[in-house]
């Protein structure tokens, strides 16, 4: 990645469709080395990005989902209780004293990393992906916080251990609950919404390209109607892809009402949204222009 | 704050303090970053990569990203003007002395409610809150030894909000429930049985308050005391926002952190530009929704709307804003000075919208209303 050109470039090769903002984003937090905070809709490729960029680099995804009550050992270090026990009980016949015994079983043979030790002590500057971190509670986040400007890590009983490459850090978050200013600060800030008819068209075709062509427009076209209405959950790239891998599995070459009326599970996953977008499905389809069969 | 400099950091630290000057938190970090983000661009890069570098340095809330690029254009291209034509810097003094009239009326009004006029005002409002008065003095008769009981009652709200138990738990020294898990896990370090037993008990819910309170014509008399029971409240609980509608939605929680309540009702009139004016609850909480609710309310917040519901606004725009806000929050609780009155009704267009997603419809008109809700809680 050398100019904003080179990471559109690298993006897209890697099928990931981004406009310029999020490229420069992207190409701005690489170069200086700072966290990227992604915030938006569910199912807009927040994600995505994290899986496109250790393609880029060629490098290790190290993935952290975050959830209610998730605790600093899981998320950094364990001490392998029955290895240092087995040890212990191996090296019974050596006389050693208890110091050495000490050193030898708090040594980091005998820990298990988990992935924010592992991003930053891997040889090879890896992506740590922390997936939807407003998930996770606050005292959490202000831990991580030391971690994201400091790249170190301290424990009792070795010592600190510090990065010995500084992870492409990556957050994402679906704005459950508002992360904290402290931890903005520390980030460079994507906000991605739902694509534009363009863009999510050639999204599809770049993922789907075998097809039809008027199938991927009527879809997306659809798609963009369809988050217009009132609904709870409004569908994500993620389900355009969905509904259009399985229309194209099915050997569908245009959308006609039967199939929408069919398939709707697939796009929408809630009974009310099904139920609010079955109430103006003929609107929809005026809008889009799907042949409505004379019964 | 137009301020043309030569140099283009100089313009840029400029424009960072701009942007201070709208909400956006931007420390010598940001600057920094700014200007090291401007050295990664090259010639070849165009105006709208000069203004997408800043944008993802500088932005860090998707509010700012939306804001952002209005900021930036009236920011640079008055620099532009400013170096065709040679315009002067901007004196910002006179619209500061326009509203330093104003509030000395603002002031004015808030003598006159809080210390006088009382007796008009029973007057007015003899009509739609009087009538059921069984050994319970309303709230607009208050008097100074009813306020003690009302600050005693809110200490016991408080108390029971401060108290509330979660699901989870935590370690503790006292005896209440063996946590195995942790008992195993701190034995196996230092003993070969268990000798020491680890003790847990159920985590205290920090949860969190929100009020927002009515301060139209038509709950004048009770906007004195609904003051009083913010400051109140604001004094005694950390984690609360309280906020003020009437036709406009006013975040005061800033000003009611005083020692005195005076000062603190003070800065509140000199904010809040349309005291006893209109209602526009639809509308206000539409704006809380938008661009409070985000940050003040979670699944662990208590919201109180302090209102009467007189209201013809858009039935619809309130339904939805009320159901967001039911769904974010805790609890949504809606205190009616009205309602204390047998013969209301809940007629208005916002009020019938509302009633589905309000969890607890309460009247508030005397300490017996109080404490009774302080109860359901």
């Amino acid at each position: 990645m050398k100019s904003i050109e080179s990471t559109l470039d690298d993006l897209a090769k890697q099928g990931y469709i981004a406009d310029r903002a999020i490229a420069m984003s992207v190409y701005l937090a690489n170069e200086l080395q700072r966290p990227l905070l992604i915030e938006g809709p569910p199912g807009v490729g927040k994600t995505e990005i994290a899986k496109v960029l250790a393609k880029i680099h060629n490098t290790d995804l190290i993935r952290m989902q975050c959830y209610e009550g998730l605790h600093m050992e899981q998320a950094l270090y364990e001490w392998n209780y029955q290895k240092q026990l087995l040890s212990l009980k191996m090296t019974e016949q050596e006389k050693k004293s208890l110091s050495e015994k000490e050193t030898m079983i708090y040594s980091r043979k005998f820990l298990f990393e988990r992935p924010l030790l592992q991003a930053i002590s891997a040889e090879k500057s890896v992506v740590l992906l922390i997936d939807e971190l407003d998930r996770a509670d606050e005292e959490f986040e202000s831990f991580l916080l030391e971690l994201l400007s400091d790249w170190q890590i301290s424990i009792p009983e070795i010592g600190k251990i510090e990065a010995t490459s500084i992870p492409k850090v990556i957050i994402t978050s679906n704005r459950v609950r508002e992360l904290s200013e402290a931890l903005r600060r520390r980030c460079f800030y994507i906000w991605i919404d739902y694509p534009s008819f363009e863009k999510e068209l050639e999204i599809v075709q770049n993922k789907l390209p075998e097809i039809d062509k008027t199938l991927a427009s009527q879809i997306c076209v659809f798609m963009k109607e369809l988050r217009q209405l009132k609904l709870d959950k409004k569908p994500g790239v993620a389900e355009t892809l969905d509904w259009a891998m399985a229309l194209a599995a099915l050997h569908i070459d245009h959308l006609d009402t039967k199939i929408v009326e069919e398939t709707l599970g697939f796009i929408l996953k809630d009974w009310k949204d099904i139920r609010t977008a079955q109430m103006s499905l003929s609107e929809l389809f005026e809008k889009t222009g799907v042949i409505q069969k004379l019964n | 704050m137009l301020d043309r400099k030569t140099s283009l950091s100089a313009n840029l630290i400029h424009f960072c303090r701009y942007l201070r000057l709208h909400d956006f938190i931007i420390g010598i970090q940001e600057e920094q970053d700014a200007l090291a983000s401007l050295q990664m661009l090259s010639a070849v890069n165009t105006y709208e990569d000069f203004q997408l570098a800043l944008r993802a340095v500088l932005c860090k809330t998707h509010k700012q990203v939306q804001e952002f690029s209005g900021h930036f254009n009236s920011y640079w291209k008055d620099i532009q003007k400013a170096l065709d034509s040679k315009l002067k810097d901007k004196q910002e003094e006179k619209p500061v002395q326009k509203e330093q009239v104003s509030t000395a009326q603002y002031i004015h009004e808030l003598k006159s409610w809080l210390y006088g006029n009382n007796q008009d005002e029973e007057i007015e409002t003899a009509t739609y809150s009087n009538q059921n008065v069984q050994s319970t003095t309303s709230l607009i008769e208050l008097q100074a030894r009813d306020l003690a009981e009302i600050n005693r009652w809110i200490k016991v709200m408080i108390q029971r909000i401060a108290n509330k138990r979660s699901r989870r738990y935590t370690t503790t020294h006292r005896k209440d429930k063996i946590d195995l898990q942790y008992s195993l896990r701190k034995n196996i370090l230092q003993y070969d049985e268990m000798i020491q037993l680890m003790q847990k008990t159920k985590k205290k819910n920090q949860l969190k308050v929100v009020l927002i309170c009515d301060v139209s014509r038509s709950m004048e008399l009770y906007s004195r005391f609904f003051l009083q029971f913010m400051y109140a409240f604001q004094t005694a609980f950390s984690r609360i926002h309280s906020f003020v509608f009437s036709t406009e939605l006013y975040s005061i929680s800033s000003e009611l952190n005083h020692n005195d309540i005076n000062q603190s009702v003070e800065q509140v009139l000199h904010k809040v530009k349309h005291w006893s004016g209109g209602t526009r609850i639809s509308e206000s909480l539409q704006t809380f929704v938008e661009d409070y609710a985000q940050k003040h309310v979670d699944r662990k917040t208590l919201v109180f709307i302090l209102s009467d519901g007189w209201d013809h606004g858009d039935a619809a725009t309130m339904a939805e804003s009320m159901q967001k806000l039911q769904r974010k929050s805790m609890r949504l609780i809606w205190l009616n000075p009205l309602a204390a009155n047998p013969n209301w009704k809940p007629e208005t267009n916002c009020l019938v919208a509302a009633k589905p997603y309000i969890d607890e419809f309460l009247p508030f008109n005397n300490i017996n209303d109080l404490k009774s809700m302080v109860k359901r809680i």
